[in-house]
């Protein structure tokens, strides 16, 4: 009786696999090559509320699919797509980056990341762009020619973008998870660029994706941008150093410098009430030469200088997006509840009402060696 | 009386039926409760889970060694409020393996087959777990053993490789400001632990007469500082807002899990190794409420008795189970107030209190 039992349990988890080609209580079994599988997909505004455009399949194995299709909300344009495709069924579930135009991200980012976090084909560490100046489905529907989509194209751009230290993709959880924490998030920039401006036998309509900085969101809306030098002080606060280098003139000649150390302090200070009266926000760096003419003759002590010039306007640039937004995008409240909390706590005024007024100052020191190979010589 | 069991064996067995509810409100419903500080709540968790591991072995003490908590209840309060009790203890092991039915079908739901139906799951599973009851003990407490290193490794793994995204700032400070929140958060801290307590408790009647407590301690320190690393890592990387908001921060976090950009999408083999923890609970639950109606009828050497008593509570899981919670929404609700509600009442009231009992009855 108890095999039989056995037997009964083992024929019915059978049928429960969701890999059985028979009409099982949960079958979703397809063969692979009826899949489309979609790797990035935009989101923007029109007339009819969302348009969604996708970008699926690989050259190598089934040639490009992109779509584009119009509907009142995000499952109701994914079905129309799906309507469209309607040869092979599109799947999500290998989605790598999600692209938004700058109008949509004005509007708005909560029905995006929510409806990836709930989803459970779509991660959530997925890679989300800002489109800056124009719509996604530009660059999903023209980017990377009849041979490339735009997920080639993407991944080489990320990839030259993290090893510089320019810029980092921010994901769809990031945004999320910070949003919810400090308010406010950054999200990685592209603006497009015809591919024929530097590849004269690029078709008219290709476009190439450009990284520009950082949108700022807050409360998951696009309220400001971080240009692209400035983005790299953001990933020197953060501590994410990439190989890029930084290049200042001195006496008419430029020298490169790769930053090979970065260290930031946050200094409050209280008044007697308790408010919050000034921030100095500190970055240290340390910097070698990597490309002038008679390294070990240079002045070091005006190419400090240089830097720190440089590397100041930087920052202030970014301390003015704080201002005029009133974001804490880096997060520096929670950092300074950690070293200061006694004052954090005692602060009669809240950090997001303090954050448009409070002067906050940028010190920067550096420090400029020879590289390895000079000093060795 | 089959009393085959180590004291190790039945170490793991609490263990691994532990990590169904502890994933359950570790660290999601804990957070929704204390914030941030939700990982503090769960290392001060540690104080009524030894002041209720104490209340269990002094209680058991009191009576010959490989005494479990049925009986000793049974001779504590004498043959009617001892059987009264004891049977309203059962039917409240059935509900709770009826919860847990439709719970594990929740996390098949909500993690990998939306929009299903969760009969089919509670259907399953009880299945499973009725055919594993009717078996030898000693079979289910070396299963876990078996599961033990497969799902320490899973979550392990998962914590590992999430390690790296945490930030200090979203786990402190921690301030006086938020003691009330933190106390608050205790008693859902606790729950898992409690019913893994009380569970071992009625299982120690399976225990070889040679066995000590001296695991049981080791045991305890050990699950609360995993509870206090899963708790911080998973707020360390989600935030306190998104991890109280999902439903399972921790299936959440393998879905997004890449290992050296080789594995990815790994979330559907954790969410299916969970069904192991449920497996094991519901087992050993429907093995004590037969367990419990054997002694309560002083039908303990009648193997029909046992077999009777296991389909019995299997049935009334099963019915119960579908209709319990209908919906997510009233499903939280139980998961959140309902069970741990009742759960802490009997760990932390009625075990008291039939340990108090047992004391005077001793003096007088």
């Amino acid at each position: 009786m108890k095999r039989f039992f056995l037997l009964l349990i083992v024929i019915c988890m059978m049928f429960s696999t969701g890999c059985s080609t028979i009409n099982s209580l949960s079958a979703n079994y397809r063969e692979i090559e009826q899949l489309r599988l979609v790797h990035t997909i935009g989101f923007d505004t029109n007339k009819d509320g969302l348009e969604l455009s996708v970008c699926a399949g690989e050259q190598k194995n089934q040639g490009l699919t992109r779509l584009s299709a119009s509907g009142l909300n995000i499952s109701d344009t994914l079905a129309t797509l799906q309507n469209y495709s309607n040869k092979e069924e599109l799947y999500y579930a290998h989605t790598r980056y999600v692209l938004v135009g700058e109008e949509y991200a004005k509007q708005g980012l909560e029905d995006v990341l929510e409806y990836l976090e709930s989803s459970n084909q779509l991660r959530s560490d997925l890679p989300i762009f800002i489109v800056r100046g124009g719509n996604a489905s530009d660059l999903v529907l023209n980017a990377g020619g009849k041979e490339h989509g735009i997920y080639e194209v993407l991944e080489a751009v990320i990839r030259d973008c993290t090893q510089r230290g320019d810029s980092y993709p921010y994901t769809c959880g990031d945004i999320a998870c910070f949003s919810a924490e400090y308010g406010s998030a950054l999200a990685c920039v592209l603006t497009t660029t015809p591919t024929k401006e530097i590849d004269p036998s690029a078709d008219d309509k290709d476009l190439t994706p450009v990284v520009s900085g950082y949108g700022i969101l807050k409360d998951g809306k696009l309220v400001g941008y971080i240009s692209e030098d400035s983005a790299q002080c953001i990933n020197l606060l953060l501590g994410e150093l990439g190989t890029g280098d930084v290049t200042v003139e001195l006496n008419g000649q430029p020298v490169s410098l790769r930053i090979k150390k970065a260290e930031t302090s946050l200094k409050p200070s209280f008044g007697p009430a308790g408010t919050m009266t000034e921030l100095t926000v500190g970055l240290t760096i340390e910097a070698t030469m990597e490309e002038a003419e008679k390294k070990d003759k240079q002045d070091t002590e005006k190419l400090n200088y240089y830097l720190e010039e440089v590397i100041t306007g930087w920052l202030n640039d970014i301390l003015l997006a704080m201002h005029n937004t009133g974001c804490d995008f880096l997060g520096f409240g929670p950092q300074i509840a950690i070293t200061h909390t006694k004052q954090w706590e005692n602060n009669p005024v809240s950090w997001e009402s303090q954050l448009k007024t409070l002067p906050m100052n940028a010190e920067v020191q550096c420090k400029i060696t020879l590289g390895e190979n000079e000093q060795r010589r | 009386m089959e009393k085959t069991l180590s004291s190790r064996q039945l170490m793991t067995l609490t263990f691994v039926s532990m990590l169904s509810p502890f994933l359950r409100l570790i660290p999601g419903s804990v957070t929704a409760v204390s914030g941030s500080a939700a990982w503090v709540s769960t290392a001060l968790a540690i104080i009524p889970a030894a002041l209720l591991s104490a209340a269990l072995i002094g209680l058991l003490n009191r009576f010959p060694k490989g005494t479990g908590l049925g009986e000793a209840v049974l001779r504590s309060l004498g043959p009617f409020p001892g059987a009264l009790l004891l049977s309203l203890w059962t039917l409240w092991l059935i509900c709770h393996s009826a919860f847990l039915l439709r719970s594990g079908a929740d996390r098949f739901i909500a993690t990998i087959y939306p929009d299903s139906k969760p009969l089919f799951f509670i259907l399953i599973t009880l299945a499973i777990c009725t055919v594993a009851a009717t078996g030898p003990f000693k079979a289910l407490a070396r299963t876990t053993e078996i599961f033990r290193p497969l799902l320490l490794f899973v979550i392990l793994l998962v914590l590992l490789f999430s390690l790296g995204k945490v930030e200090p700032t979203f786990l402190l400070p921690v301030t006086e400001n938020q003691s009330g929140e933190i106390i608050k958060g205790i008693p859902l801290a606790v729950e898992p632990v409690s019913v893994a307590l009380v569970n071992a408790a009625f299982l120690t009647k399976f225990l070889r007469p040679e066995n000590k407590n001296a695991h049981h301690w080791i045991w305890l320190i050990a699950v609360i500082i995993l509870g206090v690393v899963f708790c911080a890592v998973c707020i360390g990387c989600l935030g306190e807002t998104v991890t109280a908001a999902l439903a399972y921060p921790f299936f959440v976090m393998a879905r997004d899990l890449s290992i050296i950009s080789g594995v990815e999408r790994i979330e559907a083999l954790v969410v299916g190794l969970w069904l192991l923890p449920d497996f094991v609970l519901v087992t050993a639950e429907l093995m004590i409420s037969a367990d419990n109606l054997q002694m309560i009828t002083g039908q303990l050497q009648s193997k029909q008795w046992k077999n009777g008593g296991i389909l019995a509570g299997a049935v009334l899981s099963g019915v119960a189970a579908y209709y319990i919670a209908p919906d997510p929404q009233s499903l939280l609700q139980w998961s959140d107030k309902i069970i741990p509600a009742i759960h802490l009442g009997w760990a932390y009231f009625v075990v008291p209190v039939v340990l108090l009992i047992a004391t005077l009855r001793r003096k007088f």
